[in-house]
């Protein structure tokens, strides 16, 4: 895989939906800062009817929060609230969505899905899920990032080392999750060391991979970078590690195929992330013009 | 240690050695073959061939050490009642349907070792799993006792009749014949010998086993009595019976059962008991090996399914490792496999050659022994040791115990296990946890850096997700350092606590650690360390805190030590230190001061190290940032340091920048002290540039060089230091107080401050 060619994503147009949830503000506040910070232009994006109500408090948000309202194109619409925000989505060429979500899906939304997790599950564009939003400013520190063996991969990282260096992150943690099969299972103290050997050299192999990686990407002077190698269930142990490292935020693969419900109840991979958000999580939709071309 | 030679070489090497355990586990082996057998309501030679073959195969086959293989006492029980179940009343065609489902057995055995599934014994809450153990030795004994006071067909079927009509056998004896009373009498005798063996101070009395003895007495006392009287001394069905030639003896196995469910459920029956029996016998003696390796269970599984099989075309009984005998190996200097080999060997030397012995020996003496074991696997003892570590685990042990009673063995550890989750749910609350995680993955395991790993556990643990805890566990060499970080965890149940201990102590055999951190916010349910560990509810917690500490006078109510905290209490009073180990909500400390924890919450602070100044305080502190469903959690190790009198300037140190986040220091350039090692290596902020190259003379460059990284926050008055933002292990404790004390003593003293 040639990594030179593989391209980070730079948004240069974010959206958020507004749902006047309780967190609604907060939501507000965050996206503002992130737009902001990256120099993207912000788009809020309404489903239903745009009332005088909603007018009123949104301009309190406005107002309260020292948000320019020309600042942001409010577009609203009515209709199904997930298709019409993916079809605003398009529509306005947005690459980066990003959304308010509760830290669980309870077992009930499992079945039926709440907005913003269904919509990431079928979103062409890149998402933000936000599970942390405040109004006040914490600085995003520390960022875990995938390095799975996979076409997609460059872009993300290429992506989350942009956004570092955007929102002057301290800490990039490159996790590379490895598969447990691929090691001898430790039935005795033989296999122990048949497996502790294996390890060693699938962790050589991979960290040769991911120097060739960095090597091809241009990182800020600022940001500590550390790699980690694990060993376990693809998707879920990414999301623990970044609960562990107290990550701000987790940027992932978008997944290869769109998930439905079977994915939902035999989960894998995203499915992992999605119903049990360790943190905030960016979902990075690599398309063809920024994939590395000639992928093996 | 060096471990013993393999291979042929080592073979030679470790004979004399293997040669005399083997012998002597023979003659242990020799009289419960044949005792098992009985109790299995199978001919006496069965339990031999299954000795034998168990020994012959197992040793060449089988992945474990000095483990010895054979009948088993659970499985007496499982076979007596497949035999009864398919003879319908025919003990000897039930026999012969019987070793359809034991063959049977040894293929599903075979095929549980070949998909690894050696990891299942593990799947059993440690309680039921006692509990099943009891109720199969009230069931060998309630059969057993009445044979060994001569009553050989008792009327009632069913454990607990039995043991009721016990009463009734032991009357009879009143106006019983002399046939029955001497016979009676050799039963009582053998069970009085066994039971004092071990308190008899004669020396050369212990040479022999307590078993061989009871068969050594009681076939002199036949023997003798016949050459006496010119007639059997006891009456010939009180005798075992061997066949002339047993070769000819031997019958396939009748396989015309296959199709029933109760031939299935034999068969599955005997493999489930089988592989509990061997692996709860590997895992015991693997803690006893003093080689300390480790066996492949696996191997070992499949090992034992052919031996199975070939056992049971031969007409014997399952093979399993009997954990009673393979400890007389281990007590008896085995080295290698080829004691087991030994052991088998002599077994079929004494099945060829001493069948006229052996057809001497009284029954009710071999009932002696089985009552003997019985009662060693109910261990009445135990009961005190298991209310110890928690009321609810005698509960969950009793109801298992019953429940296998009255429904056997299968349902008794399905109730077992439900009973379990029923009382973690209500302990806990964390019922819809346990139903939402427990197939979900939970553990990740990673090498922060070299040789030391952290396992970091979610959710919960308890028996049913502990074998992903144990592969995780398993696939960290232990001669390295593991922290198992419970912090994210809401319980710890008594199982997987059982486990972990013996993972430490395998740990610390090899010259590793593993250290259990997070465990301390917990309120166990017992003061014993293997207890439920569960965190409840914070408020429940804190309830319990302030309970604590509004009754000081209530010393006696000490809720016991987590292992952690023993050692911080070993610790404290070595450095004159005063310990508090109990969660507050009380402390002199104000935390708020730092800048660190101004956006954060303090629920709990716990394990408080304190000098006799009042000085340095060094604590667990677990606080929260947001609330409800935003709530992040976080626990944290740190140091305060409150140098009386001195004058510090305003500053942050550290070494991953974690301070930038302090709005305080936002602004604040990072100030250089040209010292290039140091300014290289951490970041230094504060408002006043002068006063900090005051304080931080050479000396103190130096010592701050020359310990880990540590981070600093000073408000001027007092400063706040930790390692990292996570629970510390105990070594990472003592660290950071000995840092902060000799920081503390050399350059925070008015004298060197002042006299710079």
């Amino acid at each position: 895989m040639n990594y030179e060619l593989a391209q980070p994503i730079k948004f240069k147009k974010m959206a958020t939906a507004m749902g006047f949830s309780p967190m609604a503000k907060a939501n507000l506040a965050e996206v503002h800062r992130i737009a902001n910070a990256i120099g993207a232009e912000l788009y809020v994006l309404h489903i239903g009817v745009w009332n005088e109500q909603c007018q009123k408090t949104y301009d309190g948000f406005l107002s309260d929060l020292g948000i320019a309202p020309d600042r942001i194109h409010r577009i609203s619409r009515e209709g199904d609230p997930k298709k019409e925000l993916l079809n605003l989505c398009t529509e306005n060429s947005i690459d980066l969505l990003a959304l308010g979500a509760l830290v669980r899906e309870s077992m009930f939304k499992v079945f039926t899905a709440s907005i913003a997790r269904d919509v990431c599950r079928k979103a062409k564009t890149s998402l933000l899920l936000l599970t942390q939003s405040r109004i006040e400013h914490v600085r995003c520190e520390r960022i875990v990032v995938n390095s799975l063996d996979h076409p997609k991969t460059p872009t993300s990282v290429k992506t989350a080392l942009w956004l570092s260096s955007k929102i002057k992150a301290k800490e990039l943690f490159i996790v590379d999750e490895l598969s447990e099969q691929s090691l001898v299972k430790p039935d005795d103290d033989k296999s122990q060391l048949a497996g502790t050997r294996k390890r060693r050299q699938i962790e050589r192999s991979e960290h040769d991979r991911i120097e060739r990686l960095l090597n091809s990407c241009e990182v800020p002077s600022e940001l500590a970078i550390k790699e980690q190698h694990v060993f376990g269930k693809r998707g879920y142990t990414i999301a623990h590690y970044a609960k562990a490292q107290r990550a701000d935020l987790l940027v992932v693969n978008s997944p290869d195929t769109r998930l439905g419900i079977f994915d939902r109840i035999f989960k894998h991979d995203l499915e992992y992330i999605l119903s049990d958000l360790p943190t905030d999580v960016l979902i990075v939709h690599s398309t063809k013009d920024t994939l590395a071309h000639g992928a093996s | 240690m060096e471990l013993p030679k393999s291979g042929f070489k080592g073979f030679i090497a470790n004979f004399p050695a293997d040669f005399k355990a083997g012998f002597v586990v023979s003659l242990v082996a020799l009289p419960i073959s044949i005792a098992l057998a009985l109790a299995s309501g199978a001919p006496a030679l069965a339990g031999m061939i299954s000795a034998f073959v168990g020994g012959l195969l197992v040793a060449h086959l089988g992945g474990s050490y000095v483990t010895i293989t054979g009948p088993g006492n659970g499985l007496a029980v499982i076979t007596l009642s497949a035999i009864t179940a398919l003879g319908a009343g025919d003990m000897m065609a039930g026999y012969y349907l019987a070793l359809g489902a034991i063959v049977m057995s040894g293929v599903l055995l075979f095929f549980l070792g070949s998909v690894r599934l050696g990891i299942l014994a593990d799947f059993f809450p440690t309680s039921a799993v006692q509990g099943m153990l009891a109720a199969i030795g009230i069931i060998i004994l309630a059969k057993q006792s009445h044979v060994m006071i001569g009553t050989l067909h008792p009327e009632s079927i069913g454990t607990i009749p039995l043991l009721l009509e016990f009463a009734r056998s032991a009357e009879s004896l009143m106006w019983a014949p002399m046939s029955t009373l001497k016979v009676a009498s050799v039963g009582l005798g053998s069970l009085v010998l066994l039971s004092v063996y071990s308190k008899i101070p004669i020396r050369w009395l212990h040479a022999i086993p307590a078993p061989l003895w009871v068969v050594v007495f009681s076939v002199a006392i036949q023997v003798g009595g016949t050459a006496y009287t010119g007639q059997s001394f006891f009456p010939e069905e009180f005798l075992v019976s061997i066949p002339e030639n047993w070769m000819s003896a031997v019958r396939m196995p009748d396989f015309s059962a296959i199709g029933t469910g109760t031939f299935w459920s034999a068969a599955i029956s005997l493999t489930f008991i089988a592989s509990i029996e061997s692996l709860l016998s590997i895992k015991g003696i693997d803690r006893l090996d003093p080689y300390k390796r480790r066996s492949n269970i696996n191997k070992d599984l499949r090992a034992l399914g052919i031996a199975t099989v070939v056992s049971g075309m031969l007409g014997g009984l399952n093979v399993v490792t009997v954990i009673a005998r393979s400890s007389v190996n281990v007590n008896n200097g085995a080295k290698t496999r080829s004691s087991n080999f030994v052991q088998g060997m002599l077994m079929l030397v004494f099945v060829l050659f001493l069948r006229d012995w052996l057809t001497q020996i009284p029954l009710p003496a071999l009932a002696a022994i089985l009552v003997y074991t019985g009662y060693k696997l109910l261990n009445p003892g135990q009961f005190r040791a298991i209310a110890s570590i928690g009321l609810e685990q005698l509960f969950l042990f009793f109801i298992t115990l019953f429940s296998t009673l009255v429904y056997g063995l299968i349902w008794g550890i399905v109730i077992g296990m439900i009973a379990t989750l029923i009382v973690q749910t209500l302990i806990t609350g964390a019922g819809w946890e346990i139903f939402r995680y427990f197939h979900r993955p939970n553990t990740l395991l990673y090498e922060e850096e070299d040789g030391k790993f952290i396992l970091n556990v979610n959710y919960f643990a308890n028996f049913l997700n502990y074998p992903r805890l144990k592969s995780k566990l398993d696939s960290v060499p232990a001669n390295n350092i593991l922290i198992a970080d419970f912090s994210a965890t809401a319980f710890v149940d008594h199982t997987v606590m059982e486990h972990l201990s013996g993972y430490v102590e395998a740990f610390e055999k090899k010259g590793g650690t593993l250290e259990l951190v997070g465990l301390e916010a917990f309120a166990p349910s017992s003061t014993h360390p293997l207890g439920v560990q569960s965190k409840g509810n914070a408020t429940k917690l804190r309830l319990k805190a302030a309970g604590r500490s509004l009754s000081l006078l209530g010393a006696g109510e000490s809720p016991g030590l987590s292992t952690k905290q023993a050692k911080l209490s070993e610790f404290s009073v070595l450095n004159a230190l005063e310990f508090q180990p109990w969660p507050s909500m009380h402390w002199d400390v104000k935390l708020e001061q730092f800048q660190y924890f101004n956006f954060r919450r303090i629920d709990l602070i716990n394990n408080v190290l304190i000098d006799d100044l009042k000085r340095l305080y060094a604590m667990e502190v677990s606080s929260h940032s947001g609330e409800f469903i935003m709530k992040d959690s976080q626990q944290l190790a740190c140091v305060v340091l409150e140098p009386k009198d001195v004058v510090m300037p305003i500053f942050v140190l550290d070494r991953e920048r974690i301070f930038e986040r302090l709005s305080q220091f936002a602004g604040v350039r990072e100030i250089k002290l040209g010292h290039a090692k140091f300014d290289q290596r951490f970041f230094l902020k504060g408002p006043d540039t002068e006063a900090i190259h005051r304080f931080f003379s050479a000396a103190c460059i130096e010592f701050l060089l020359k310990n880990p990284a540590f981070h600093i926050e000073s408000n001027g008055r007092a400063l706040l230091i930790f390692h990292k933002e996570r629970v510390a292990s105990v070594a990472e404790f003592k660290l950071m107080v000995n840092f902060a004390r000799e920081w503390s003593q050399r350059f925070l003293n008015a004298t060197s401050v002042h006299g710079e």
